[in-house]
């Protein structure tokens, strides 16, 4: 295979997927808004073609920009739902950021970039613990939203992730002071 | 090394405040459900990054390689946390772009820091000989969950002596002048050696080896066997660096470079003391010497060569007496361009140098199928010959025959025809 048939073929399978995902997400958004809110599957099917776009140059910015629409759309379906969907914001969230991510992923291999093994590891595993950790968040948020209004457990949540974060740091300044 | 905001921190903060302020101020929960991935990873980001920054050093493990070969560039760091990007980059124009364009096989490579540690490994692939400089890398370091990246340059320059590949040859020149020390050329005096020469009578003092018994049984007397003694020489390799404009130098000189280093190897294997004189914008020469030493030498020397315009006179009386032994067997390698240097063979030759030429081609097969198309280029060509041919044969009419040679074609093949048209020069030398 020649270098430059080899740099096309570089990260295809990554863009693919990504681009799966982000049309997956869209028609989500588009069939499931009310027909009030035609506006969000304008709002999704524009920042899905940026994204697309993105993509296809390589530009990680433009794939970043893309993000606002998209969930710009998926909000403004969700709230004009009846009642607050969490589930449907879950998947969305999450689906879109590991698109985003893939995408990143698909345009930083078509550089050509040797990779080792454990750098592909590592990545899958960064992705992968802000995806587990950011679905414990939302369903812990989503139980305590039966105790609590939504807005106390949203402040109360803000204050608490707050909290441990400062101590994390606190604790590591310590260690690298001592 | 300066550290910047990458595009996943924008998205990542953006993103975040906007949900976290829509769902606390405008209550609605969903905003900051959709952007939970984007805060989990700012958070996550600001959290794990690491306190101190990576210091990388870099080391080339090779100082000598083959065309072909590749050199390997270690990258180690210290401190830090994150993947590492490096970029090795080495002196332009000699490692040229691949056919995979910009992005030299291994010359970039990621990997990951493991509690501050880690060696990164790129390597760069040399594509033509001379001497060039490794060393010097683009690094970034990218902290965990990548919303930071520290950017920088690292490493000095090294010096890569890049090898042309050897050529093996199975023709060797055969000088008409030898040293009397024992090496692997033909004398024309009758001695101790392996090939029959001649025989004679007898006489006190032969050694009972030499006598030929079965030309001594058809006679009375005893005859004894003469025999051509295997003898050494010094070589000389005249390198023309003159630079002359309408023509690719670099092309025509890498031709004489890798046919003087084919010839190197080749009489040095055969025990002859090699040396080097470069004559062009700059005069420089390696004493003649034996070994494999004298091979680096000579390498070192040649890859070192530089084209430098020069229009002043270069006057080879004056090192003639420092530099060639007398009786020096003298190989030119030369396009035949510049009349200094055809002036210098004539001088050679007048002070008794065994002188040969190999005359490095500059017509390239474009060229000629330009030539095809165009009636006027053929004539032009056609007299441009007819004037090289005059001084080929001003040359020969000296005794220094001429063989060409050209890229693609064996240096063998040259060899040969250079041998053959000595023999025919030889009568003139005796004349």
């Amino acid at each position: 295979m020649s270098g430059k048939l080899r740099l096309l073929n570089a990260g295809r399978w990554q863009a693919a997927v990504a681009l799966g995902m982000a049309g997956a997400v869209a028609t989500v958004i588009a069939y499931s808004s009310p027909s009030k809110t035609e506006i969000a599957s304008r709002l999704a099917i524009l920042g899905v073609a940026l994204f697309a776009v993105a993509v296809t140059l390589g530009s990680a910015r433009l794939v970043g920009v893309a993000t606002l629409p998209v969930l710009a759309a998926a909000l403004v379906s969700s709230v004009a739902a009846a009642e607050p969907a969490w589930v449907r914001s879950i998947v969305l969230g999450i689906a879109w950021y590991t698109a985003v991510e893939l995408a990143w992923d698909a345009i930083e291999r078509r550089d050509g970039v040797e990779r080792s093994r454990a750098f592909n590891d590592r990545r899958i595993d960064e992705v992968t613990t802000v995806v587990i950790l950011a679905l414990v968040i939302t369903t812990a948020g989503f139980l305590l939203s039966f105790l609590a209004p939504v807005r106390t457990v949203l402040v109360a949540g803000l204050v608490v992730i707050c909290l441990l974060a400062g101590l994390r740091l606190a604790t590591r300044r310590l260690g690298t002071s001592k | 090394m300066t550290r910047r905001a990458t595009d996943r921190l924008l998205v990542a903060a953006t993103t975040s405040v906007a949900g976290v302020l829509l769902a606390v101020l405008g209550g609605m929960p969903e905003a900051a459900i959709l952007v939970a991935p984007w805060a989990v990873l700012l958070v996550l980001g600001l959290v794990n990054s690491p306190p101190d920054q990576s210091t990388p050093s870099v080391v080339v493990a090779n100082d000598r390689v083959l065309v072909g070969d590749e050199v390997e560039v270690n990258v180690s760091w210290t401190g830090g946390a994150g993947t590492a990007y490096v970029n090795c980059l080495s002196s332009e124009g000699f490692w040229p772009a691949t056919d995979e364009g910009d992005t030299r096989r291994g010359a970039r490579a990621h990997d990951v820091l493991v509690s501050g540690r880690a060696t990164t490994t790129c390597w760069l692939q040399a594509t033509r000989w001379g001497t060039h400089h490794v060393g010097r890398a683009e690094i970034a370091v990218t902290e965990p969950y990548g919303l930071f990246q520290w950017e920088g340059a690292a490493g000095q320059p090294t010096r890569v002596r890049v090898h042309p590949k050897p050529t093996e040859l199975r023709n060797l020149l055969a000088p008409w002048l030898v040293r009397r020390v024992t090496g692997a050329h033909g004398s024309k005096v009758a001695g101790r050696g392996v090939e029959y020469a001649d025989i004679r009578q007898y006489s006190a003092g032969d050694s009972l080896r030499d006598i030929n018994w079965r030309a001594s049984a058809r006679s009375s007397e005893l005859w004894v066997s003469q025999r051509h003694p295997d003898q050494a020489t010094d070589v000389i390799l005249l390198l023309d660096s003159f630079v002359e404009s309408g023509h690719d130098v670099h092309t025509v000189v890498g031709l004489a470079i890798e046919a003087a280093v084919a010839l190197a190897e080749s009489h040095l294997a055969a025990t002859d003391r090699v040396g080097l004189v470069e004559l062009g914008g700059l005069v420089r020469w390696v004493s003649p010497d034996t070994g494999q030493l004298q091979l680096q030498h000579l390498i070192d020397a040649l890859l070192s060569t530089g084209l430098y315009a020069h229009v002043a006179d270069r006057n080879l009386d004056a090192i003639l007496g420092r530099m060639l032994p007398p009786r020096s067997f003298v190989v030119a390698l030369t396009p035949l361009l510049d009349d200094r240097f055809i002036e210098a063979l004539f001088v050679l030759a007048g002070h008794g140098h065994d002188v040969g030429v190999i005359e490095c081609d500059v017509a390239g097969t474009e060229d000629e199928e330009s030539e095809a198309r165009n009636e006027t280029l053929r004539l032009a060509r056609r007299l441009w010959e007819a004037e090289r041919q005059i001084v080929r044969d001003r040359l020969a009419a000296h005794g220094v025959a001429v063989a060409g040679w050209r890229k693609g074609r064996q240096l063998d093949l040259t060899l040969e025809e250079l041998t053959r048209r000595r023999q025919r020069t030889v009568r003139v030398r005796r004349r």
